[in-house]
């Protein structure tokens, strides 16, 4: 499976924009091959983008990064039972590893999401992540150039806990 | 340069005398040079092509016919290569109720010839790759030819055009044949019949191999120079890759053309075989597996997806054997790969219950049973019937994430591949066997909360 990949672009005067705000449409990209000619790298429909803001476009998938994700570990703990000792509230104890592999030339930036449904709270992740919402983390994950031994690997390991989860 | 067999037609006009349908044509002169970079992931190329048009100072219209070829007339781009900030390209107009035509309108400073560049999006071209690999006798390298075949269908023929070919996934809001086949560029996009663009081709069949010939004779006529095959320079750019095939091909429209891409003499493979009941049955798998790295002679790029057919020299008489063929996807720079050749017989993996019981029962305040172990013991026979060194992974499945496993025997190594999974990992010499067994241990109900107390 690729990775998405987008370009984005900003609105403003740093990016020699910014005088007016950019109707939106489908947007074709090129790329300058450095031999007076161009490739086409993908189209996206734009949105109108007023002064300021940006936009993201898509133009195809990556598959020079990959990523392999397992779930080490799925457990219930903190049991809590009823009288007739039927389980009726629980914890989760998991763990998600990751393997981000980067087989490109140059670096890239990779914005990798991970949803946890309910209630959770993290033990233990090696990486920073911002947390979007409350059931979505992001993690923006910079991946230097694969090198002459192989590919740039990051690793990352989540352990969480999702709370309080009733049996049915 | 004859260059269109269909009608594909320029004229340059006056705009301020006459409108646009009343215009006497004037053809313009063929294409000077015509750059083809087709890609692989979706039906879409870009062509360029350079021409040199003659200009009146003042008023210009140019008008670009694309009956009966695939081209997005959205695309369409024109760009003087010469006077820049004396020529201006006004407009592109699409009369109505015309069908396949367009009108520039291009105000100019100067008079003469201006080369100018045209560029648009066509489908109908295609290229994708394949592979022959011939094993060595002892099956520990693998002569790899990788060839590529690129096919016009576009309904406009190509006569010696600079091929670029694009690996990677593009995204594309619209099928470029889509676009070709609207009724107005713009306007509500009327799903049309697909016009069976090979109507009317019969009779042209005769004429084309005619052609062909006349280029066969060409070739043989012009012996004292030996044909060689052509260098493919490969670079990346974006999250492309780009082959640019050496010179130029000449590709007409229903044809195809195989070109070889690269050539590995001994490329260092392992013979892997895999067992996993879940995944294959009660199948061994054999796969063949090697980096796309510097040590295995390769690395320098990418290598595009493809279908690889194995064959295996048999020794002396330079006999072939056929092991299988395996469909692979795109391999980035240093990534191993794992092709699957399909279930063999010549090894054998015969996992055996041996004993199952079952202990550590738990009972809630009534006396029922809460919890218990389950204890299973497995042995696993694992016989290479080859001639050569063979790597086995048997793969276990619990279907629980509650395991625990104690092993005994000829096991090499031993890794957890996720929550309910482990592999076994055996080297084993030729025409041998080896015997490993396993015990494991399953939690169910209330043991579960002890399995997750001890491994925390």
């Amino acid at each position: 499976m690729g990775i998405p990949v987008s370009y984005r672009i900003v609105n403003d005067a740093a990016s020699s924009l910014g005088q007016f705000a950019m109707w939106g449409g489908k947007a074709r990209l090129f790329q300058d091959d450095g031999r007076q000619s161009t490739i086409f790298l993908g189209e996206d429909n734009a949105p109108l983008v007023p002064v300021g803001e940006k936009m993201e476009l898509y133009i195809g998938d990556s598959r020079d990064i990959v990523v392999t994700q397992r779930k080490m570990r799925e457990a219930q703990i903190n049991l809590r039972k009823n009288d007739s000792e039927r389980v009726v509230l629980y914890d989760t104890d998991e763990i998600i590893t990751a393997k981000i592999e980067n087989f490109k030339d140059g670096p890239a930036t990779l914005t990798m999401i991970q949803h946890i449904p309910g209630q959770w709270d993290m033990e233990e992740c090696n990486l920073t992540y911002t947390r979007k919402d409350a059931s979505t983390l992001e993690f923006e994950i910079e991946l230097p150039a694969r090198t002459a031994e192989g590919p740039a690997v990051k690793e990352l390991t989540m352990h969480y806990h999702r709370r309080n989860i009733r049996t049915r | 340069m004859t260059m269109k067999r269909r009608c594909t037609l320029f004229a340059i006009l006056s705009l301020a005398s006459v409108a646009w349908a009343k215009v006497d044509l004037v053809t313009l002169p063929a294409r000077d040079t015509v750059q083809l970079t087709i890609y692989n992931s979706a039906d879409l190329t870009l062509a360029r092509e350079s021409r040199a048009l003659t200009l009146k100072e003042g008023g210009n219209a140019l008008q670009f016919s694309w009956a009966d070829t695939l081209i997005d007339p959205t695309s369409l781009e024109m760009l003087p290569k010469n006077h820049a900030g004396q020529i201006d390209i006004a407009e592109l107009v699409y009369p109505p109720r015309v069908r396949n035509l367009g009108l520039w309108n291009v105000a100019s400073e100067v008079s003469g010839k201006v080369p100018v560049e045209i560029s648009y999006l066509t489908s109908g071209l295609s290229w994708r790759a394949f592979y022959m690999g011939t094993l060595s006798p002892d099956e520990k390298t693998m002569r790899l030819q990788a060839y590529v075949r690129v096919t016009n269908n576009s309904g406009e023929d190509y006569e010696n055009a600079q091929v670029r070919l694009v690996v990677g996934k593009v995204h594309l809001l619209d099928e470029i044949a889509a676009l070709a086949r609207r009724q107005y560029p713009y306007g509500s996009p009327i799903q049309m019949m697909r016009e069976d663009l090979s109507l009317g081709k019969g009779i042209a069949v005769k004429k084309e191999l005619e052609k062909l010939e006349e280029r066969s004779f060409g070739v043989a006529m012009d012996a004292a120079e030996p044909i060689k095959a052509k260098q493919i320079v490969k670079e990346g750019l974006s999250e492309y890759f780009l082959y640019t095939i050496e010179g130029t091909e000449t590709i007409p429209n229903g044809w195809s053309k195989r070109l070889s891409s690269f050539e590995v003499d001994a490329v260092p493979v392992v013979n892997l075989y895999k067992f996993e009941e879940q995944r294959y049955g009660s199948n061994v798998l054999r796969f063949l597996s090697f980096t796309n790295d510097e040590e295995h002679d390769l690395g320098e790029t990418p290598i595009p997806g493809g279908v690889l057919k194995v064959y295996r020299d048999v020794g002396g008489n330079k006999h072939l054997s056929y092991v299988g063929q395996s469909e692979f996807k795109y391999i980035p720079v240093n990534e191993e790969v794992e092709l699957n050749l399909g279930p063999v017989a010549d090894v054998v993996v015969e996992p055996v219950l041996k004993n199952y019981k079952t202990d550590s029962y738990r009972f809630d305040r009534r006396g029922n049973v809460s919890g218990w172990d389950e204890i299973r013991t497995f042995e696993v026979k694992v016989r290479n019937t080859r001639g050569i060194p063979v790597k086995v992974e048997v793969r276990r499945n619990f279907n629980t994430t509650y395991w625990t496993l104690a092993r005994t025997g000829d096991v090499d190594e031993f890794e957890k591949v996720d929550a309910d999974t482990v592999e076994f990992t055996l080297q084993l010499p030729p025409r041998s066997q080896k015997v490993f067994a396993y015990s494991a241990t399953t939690y169910q109900g209330t043991r579960r909360e002890d399995w997750s107390r001890l491994s925390r």
